[in-house]
Parts: C-alpha cells; structure tokens; sequence
C-alpha cells in the first residue's frame, strides 16, 4: 500500500501555507527572533549587570537575612507575596522581590542594589507580548502558536517531496532554490521540536479559556475546585509570625527532598496573620519547574503540593515553562534551544522570501519585509547601545529605529542595495555593541558570562558580513 | 555518560543510513537501511531514556537527532554554481491594494482562523476528553496539548478550502454541537 496525498490537496494546502504565512508573517518572526534571544536571558540578565558577583555560596542565613533587611525597608508591609529567587547553576545569583520591586542579594545577606535588565526585558516582552498590555499580547502570542501548528499541518501535505528532498541542501548560485531547500529542510527535520514549541507557546496565553470551559463542564462552574485539582489547594494557617524564618526551611529541605535544587522561596500572603513558606526546588530528573513544599512561618515542614509524584496530566502542565524555554539539562541544551529558535525564525523570514519571489516583481513589500527582517534586529542593537551608553529607555528606541528603518526601506527602489546597506548596519552595530559593553563595564565585563555574550555578537557580526560577502561574490550587489 | 555518547553515535548511525538509503537507487538496499536506521533510532532513545529518564530522555533524543541531521544535510550540501543569470524583476510601484471582495473574504479567513477555529477547538476538545474515562486532571492536561493541533487543523482547512463557506458552515456546527453537549447537561 502506497500513501500519497493528492495533487489538489497538496496545492490546496499549498495556498493554505502561503495565506497564513503571509497573514502571521511579521508577527511570526518577532515572536522567533525574540523566542531565539529569550532562552539566553538568564544569561543576558548577568551580561546586563556584570559587576554584580556570581555566586553559589549563599547560605540560608544570609537569604534570611537579605529577607529581613528587605522587609525592614518595605516597613514590614507587602500588599503582594515577598519571592526569593534563589541562586543555581545556570542563574547563580539570588533576588528578592514583592510589589513590583526586585534587588539583588549579595552572599553576605546585603541588598546590593536593584534588579535592572531593561535590554532583557525588550527582549523578553517582545516575546512574550509583542511589547502590547500583557493580557492582550499573551493572547495574540498564543494565537500565532495555534497558526504555527496550522502552518505545520499544511507544510506537511504540501510538501510533495518531503521524501524524496529529504536530505537536498542546494546552494550557490540559484538564491530561491537555496532559500526553498533551507525552508524545507529546516522544517521536516525540527519538525518536532517546531510542533512542541507551537502547543506549549499557546498554553501560556489561552489555556484559561480552555479550563473555564473544563470548570463549567467537570466542576459545576466553580474554577477554584479546578485550580485547586491541577495545581493545588492553599493550606491554611493561622496566627504565624510577622518574619518568618526562611533560614530554618532551606535548611530542612535537604533532609526533605535530597537531590533536589531548591530554586525559590514564595512567602505566601506575607506579612499577614495567615503567612506561610512556599519553597519550589527542582527535581532533576523531570522536566516539572518544581516541587512545592510548604512550611508554616517558624520553618516547620507542613507538606508538598505533590506535582513530582501527580497524575501525568499535572506533571505534563507544570513541565510547560521548561520544555518551551528548554531551560532544563545542560547549559548546552540551552544552546541547542536557541539555534532551534533561529531556525524557526529563518523557516519565517525564507517562507516569506519565497512567496515573494514568486510574484516575478519586486515593490513596496519587498522593500518593507526587508526593513522588518534586518531593521528588528538593527532596532534592538541600537535600543541596546543607547541603554548602555545615554540610558534611554530601550522599547521606545526600539520602535522609533524599527519605523525609521522602514522608511528608509522604502525610500531606495534597488532592493540589493537597501538590503547590503542594512547589512552593513547590522554587522557594524553589533560590533559596536560587543565593545560598548565591554568597555563601559571593564574590568567587570571580564567574566566568562559576559566575555562569551560580547564574543557571540562579534562572531553574529562576521556571519552577517560573510553573508554580505557572498552575495557581493556573486554579483548580487546592485 | 558513556551511554549519552553511544545514544549520540546511535542517532549519528541512524541519519547515515536515512542518508544511504535516501542516496541509493536499490529498492532492496533502501529498505534495509530504513529498517536499521529506524532500529538505531529506537537503540538511541532507549540510551538516553536508560541516562537520564523518560522524560529528559526524550528530549534529548529529539533534539539530538534534528541537530545532526541538519549537520549532515549541511555536510552533504550540493553546491552548483552554473552561471545562472540573475533576473532583476521589475519594480512596481505602490501596494497593489487588493479589490473589496478580497478583502472582505480576507477578514473573514482571518476571523475565522483566529476566533471561529478556537472557539470549536475547545467546545470539541472537552467534548470529546470529558468523553474518556480517564481522571479529570489527566483529561484537562490532554485538552490542554491536544486543542492546539485541533486549532490548527480547523485554521488549515478555513485556507485550504476553495469554499470558503463549507469549513465556516461545518465548524460553526460543530461548535453549537459542542456548546449544546456541555451546557444542556
């Protein structure tokens, strides 16, 4: 038996691709670009303020005591939980944070000073919420996650030689073959990873529709009985003390839960009569964020929220955040992460190229789809350049650069030209930026985290100007 | 680690079959090579689930696999450089706004795909997992993976179709079907 898909229904889902490609096109690639950089934001987070020291000597004394001296500064009142971010290996700094506020923790136990990353934050936002209100941005991310998913169906029974090119990679002289094989290529063999990125990415914005729906149907409308099933019921206790004692549950979770990385510690309703400690630690062979384990305000165990030895569902939910961010494993899985989230973000920017291509004339979205594609990162360098050296708030700088690249798209009519001129740009902001840092923050920007990020972008620089090379080889500059 | 570096190689020897078998004009040697490269994948996830888990294990495999066999198209790249003439295409000016039906039937897609889609992809998801009699937090977190692939199948086909009004018409009944099976119970 021999399965084949049928010529119309693969130019049906052939206009399918291109319709919603098309539809999604921009957003779609600011949502890669920006899901490729945010895996790295643990990282760009140290890169940002490098002269804060890493370090994993904290001893829950010094935690305790970070804690104390915060609540002192916020007068002993919270109107939120008071979060510890606890260090680890791939984050090996502490934070404590409650109403919005965040500073960092030296191992002594001091405040040293705020958390600042606005650069990850342009970042991040971007990815997250398109830099819209959050409420609305998760839910037009999430959207292009269930478009993702409808691009890859259609992708698939399109794809008439998806066999038969499984392996072919041309390059040279044909510039849409080239583009066309690396699309094809790029989507077939990641192809799960593209789907798992697609069904978690729209868990983040959309699943509550999806479970007011379950409520209604499963629980008689009472969403808390939900909640309560998936992620836990809160405990309740009463008459704690106003400081609880931190110190004396990071010291029993070793006894508790061995081999596990405890990652944070939520005071739950703090400051209050009915305060109690929450305190996540990462089981390392599971793919779960983490165990919760509650200890009332004295430090004395009470239980766990149970999600390491759930049902598969819940375990399946509460592994989400990871999976998508692969923040799990190795550093090197992060690495592996962000070139899968640069191929996605290349599948974008050549499935557009393609369909333009195809049109047999070049105008006014050429020269715009080229402005998006090399004035987004352009905009985000220069965003970061401006932060580091005058301190302007980056999403604005952002924006302005991105418009402005786009007119100046669309004011030079030789596509080549726009096109090595943003090149040009792009190869040179970045060593640009490589140097700011460095300079503006030497002798601190010696450390590894920083020296590699500050290497990263000079090797993003010379891969740019090599593309621009070879297309200046081939004569493809006018 | 030494069963990480086998289950690498495992997955290494498995993309170099796929590659000799897709490379090769004998039926006979073709199949083999599948079969094998099938058996070396399956030996190479079981080394990574045996190292680090079930879980990890598979993510591993996964990500283990796409990255060589894009290594190895990368490797196996054919590079032709005939003296192809670089058509310059002509430039139009303007947009080339499209006419008022199109548009209108491009709101209408759009509309369909991201609101249409999504509200019958859930209504059908918890019709059919409330179905299952599995626990309710299983059947929620299967919704939860499954609604996505739902969403996109129905935004597929609302594109895919060259009448617009037969995806509309029949995800619009399905979603009153579904809306009737939750909410009349």
């Amino acid at each position: 038996m021999r399965f084949s898909i049928s010529p119309s229904a693969n130019k049906n889902a052939l206009k399918s691709h291109a319709w919603l490609g098309l539809a999604v096109s921009v957003l779609m690639y600011w949502v890669c670009l920006s899901g490729a950089l945010s895996v790295f934001s643990q990282e760009l987070l140290r890169w940002e303020q490098p002269h804060i020291a890493d370090n994993l000597d904290y001893t829950p004394a010094s935690i305790q005591t970070a804690y104390e001296r915060f609540l002192a500064m916020k007068d002993g009142i919270t109107n939120g939980n008071i979060v510890v971010r606890l260090p680890t290996h791939d984050m090996p700094r502490a934070r404590i944070s409650a109403d919005g506020e965040s500073w960092n923790i030296s191992p002594s136990g001091t405040l040293s000073e705020p958390l600042s990353t606005p650069i990850t934050d342009l970042i991040v936002d971007l990815h997250v919420a398109l830099h819209l209100p959050e409420d609305i941005g998760m839910m037009i991310v999430s959207m292009l996650g269930a478009i993702l998913v409808a691009l890859i169906i259609s992708g698939v029974i399109g794809h008439r030689r998806i066999f038969k090119d499984a392996f072919r990679l041309r390059t040279g002289n044909n510039e849409q073959l080239t583009q066309g094989d690396l699309h094809n290529r790029m989507s077939v063999w990641g192809l799960p990873f593209h789907l798992m990125i697609a069904i978690t990415g729209v868990y983040f914005g959309l699943a509550s529709f999806l479970t007011s729906i379950y409520a209604d149907t499963l629980y008689d409308g009472k969403k808390m009985d939900l909640f309560a099933d998936l992620y836990g019921t809160s405990i309740q206790v009463e008459h704690q003390p106003k400081v609880a004692n931190i110190a004396q549950a990071l010291s029993e979770i070793d006894s508790i839960a061995p081999n596990t990385q405890p990652v944070f510690v939520t005071l739950e309703n703090a400051t209050k009569d009915n305060q109690y400690i929450l305190l996540g630690s990462q089981h390392l062979d599971k793919l779960i964020y983490s165990e919760q384990y509650r200890f009332d305000s004295h430090g004395q165990y009470i239980d766990k929220v149970g999600y390491s030895d759930g049902d598969a569902g819940q375990q399946a939910l509460f592994s989400v955040y990871r999976i998508h961010f692969g923040h799990f494993g190795p550093e090197a899985m992060k690495i592996f992460f962000g070139l899968m989230g640069f191929a996605l973000t290349i599948i974008s920017v050549t499935g557009i190229n393609l369909w333009l291509a195809k049109r047999q004339m070049q105008g006014a979205l050429n020269q715009l789809w080229l402005g998006f594609v090399w004035g987004t990162p352009i905009g985000l360098t220069v965003a970061a350049i401006l932060e580091l050296t005058l301190s302007l708030p980056p999403k604005p700088v952002f924006w302005l650069v991105l418009v402005a690249g786009l007119i100046a798209s669309l004011m030079q009519n030789v596509l080549a030209k726009t096109h090595h001129r943003l090149l040009n740009v792009l190869a040179v902001l970045l060593v640009v930026l490589a140097v700011t840092h460095f300079v503006g923050h030497y002798p601190d920007s010696l450390v590894l985290n920083s020296v590699i990020i500050d290497a990263a972008f000079i090797v993003f620089a010379l891969c740019v100007w090599r593309y621009r090379h070879s297309r200046v080889r081939k004569g493809w500059n006018s | 680690m030494l069963y990480s570096i086998a289950a690498f190689v495992g997955s290494a020897l498995a993309i170099g079959l796929f590659y000799r078998a897709w490379q090769s004009n004998q039926l006979a040697f073709k199949r083999v090579a599948k079969l094998g490269a099938l058996g070396f994948m399956l030996v190479s996830l079981n080394l990574w689930v045996h190292e680090y888990g079930p879980e990890l294990g598979v993510c591993y495999a996964v990500v283990a696999f796409s990255l060589q066999a894009w290594s190895w198209i990368f490797l196996a790249r054919q590079r032709i450089d005939k003296d192809i003439k670089r058509i310059d295409l002509p430039f139009v000016k303007g947009l080339g706004m499209p006419g008022r039906v199109e548009s209108v039937n491009a709101i209408i897609k759009i509309l369909a795909c991201v609101f249409l889609s999504a509200v019958c992809a859930m209504l059908v998801t918890v019709v059919w997992t409330t179905a299952l009699s599995i626990g309710k937090v299983n059947l929620i977190a299967l919704g939860i993976y499954s609604m996505p692939v739902l969403w996109g199948a129905a935004a597929y086909w609302l594109c895919a179709d060259s009448k617009l009004w037969r995806p509309v018409l029949v995800l619009s009944g399905l979603s009153v079907l579904s809306y009737i099976s939750i909410y009349s119970v």
